[in-house]
């Protein structure tokens, strides 16, 4: 299985919690912030357009996509989503992915927190995904 | 004929009743309260002594409103309140047949962007700006919600967008008492469209500019309709009595074009 390799700039905490590298120091919100990535073998014809179609297909009533666009992430095509998700009935969250197909593995990065918090959050979070590297 | 979802809490009724409901709940108009008695008798929700426990959430952000909410769509403006932590909308639908809807209030923007559909759109370059004169916005929009013809009425692109991929038009308005020293109030306009989302910013000299947005950008101004904690007058027993909406009803720059 291929591994990855996150620059956290400082922005998050260097080892995941669980598959969450969460925003480093004092954060209040509902939900934890951060980003995920998560590594599966890929299936033979997997694409990152294949891996996003199949996720949003799965989107339930609490989740609503807000928008989709082809990317490059870690040198390889990549589908970003952005997606706005109600949990535990009070909470709203905003999950920003990007899905893709590296080292025989597809990858989904998540980068998450409160919509509340989602504005002074996103660049940062991003510019920690853009880091990624994924190493055979 | 009225019913109630003790589920989910949803009255549905006639514009009246409901009308006559909020009235009652918010104090800012006049209410027959034996009518609305008996509509909430026959739904099943209670009375105004005792009403249903579903409806007692529903109502008590008309009880002591802090944000007071407008949201036109599809050329009807339909008020709303926030308070006490949910967010409870009169929804305008055929008349007979409005629905008074609850939900916490951190489900206004999940259900705002539901409600009017935000999502993908296309990402074809468009002008940064567009300036046009206000009341040819509106005519133009008014003709597309009454699915007449609008083409030749603004500035290209801008006008075949309107003109031929026209999805729906929406402004959301919010207000509360304000912290001292910020501002009491927020408003978004927007242009739906299959080339994409259109913000669009009303001047005072009868111009409008015309934007256009992302969904990303679209769901986080909706976010701002619900002010921080800090912007709000936190003494304010409420929103005032003179500016807790009540009525909603038909745009009347759409109704004026549309006859």
């Amino acid at each position: 299985m291929a591994s990855y390799r996150l620059d956290t700039l400082g922005l998050l905490e260097p080892e995941p919690h669980g598959d969450l590298h969460e925003v480093a120091g004092e954060l209040r919100g509902a939900s934890r912030a951060g980003v995920a990535v998560v590594g599966v073998p890929a299936a033979p014809g997997d694409t990152a357009l294949g891996l996003t179609d199949r996720a949003m297909s799965a989107l339930d009533a609490d989740g609503l996509l807000i928008d989709w666009e082809p990317c490059e992430l870690a040198g390889e095509p990549a589908v970003r989503t952005l997606v706005l998700e109600q949990l535990g009935g009070l909470v709203t969250v905003v999950l920003e992915q990007w899905r893709l197909v590296a080292a025989d593995t597809a990858w989904t990065v998540t980068a998450t927190a409160d919509l509340a918090a989602w504005a002074s959050l996103a660049g940062g979070l991003r510019r920690a995904v853009a880091t990624l590297e994924v190493e055979p | 004929m009225s019913s109630f979802n003790a589920e989910t809490g949803i009255l549905t009724a006639s514009r009246d009743e409901i009308g006559a409901l909020v009235a009652w709940a918010t104090g800012a108009a006049e209410a027959d309260a034996g009518a609305v008695d008996a509509m909430l008798g026959q739904a099943g929700a209670g009375s105004l002594e005792r009403p249903h426990v579903k409806l007692t959430d529903a109502l008590a952000p008309l009880r002591r409103p802090i944000v007071g909410v407008r949201l036109a769509k599809t050329g009807y403006l339909m008020p709303g309140w926030v308070g006490e932590g949910r967010f409870t909308l009169h929804v305008y639908r055929n008349g007979d047949d409005d629905q008074l809807v609850s939900m916490p209030a951190e489900h206004l923007v999940h259900f705002l962007l539901w409600l009017l559909d935000i999502g993908p759109r296309p990402r074809d370059e468009r002008p940064a700006e567009t300036s046009v004169q206000s009341d040819q916005l509106s005519r133009a929009v008014a003709l597309r919600l009454g699915d007449r013809p609008s083409e030749g009425l603004l500035p290209e692109p801008l006008d075949s967008a309107v003109a031929h991929g026209f999805r729906d038009w929406w402004l959301a308005s919010s207000h509360w008492p304000p912290a001292e020293g910020t501002p009491g109030k927020i408003m978004l306009e927007a242009i739906d469209t299959d080339a994409g989302l259109w913000s669009v910013q009303q001047l005072e000299d009868g111009t409008a500019i015309v934007r256009p947005v992302t969904p990303l950008s679209t769901m986080l101004a909706l976010g701002d309709l619900l002010p921080d904690g800090n912007l709000v007058d936190q003494s304010a027993p409420r929103l005032p009595l003179e500016d807790t909406p009540v009525h909603g009803g038909p745009v009347k720059w759409v109704a004026d074009v549309l006859g």
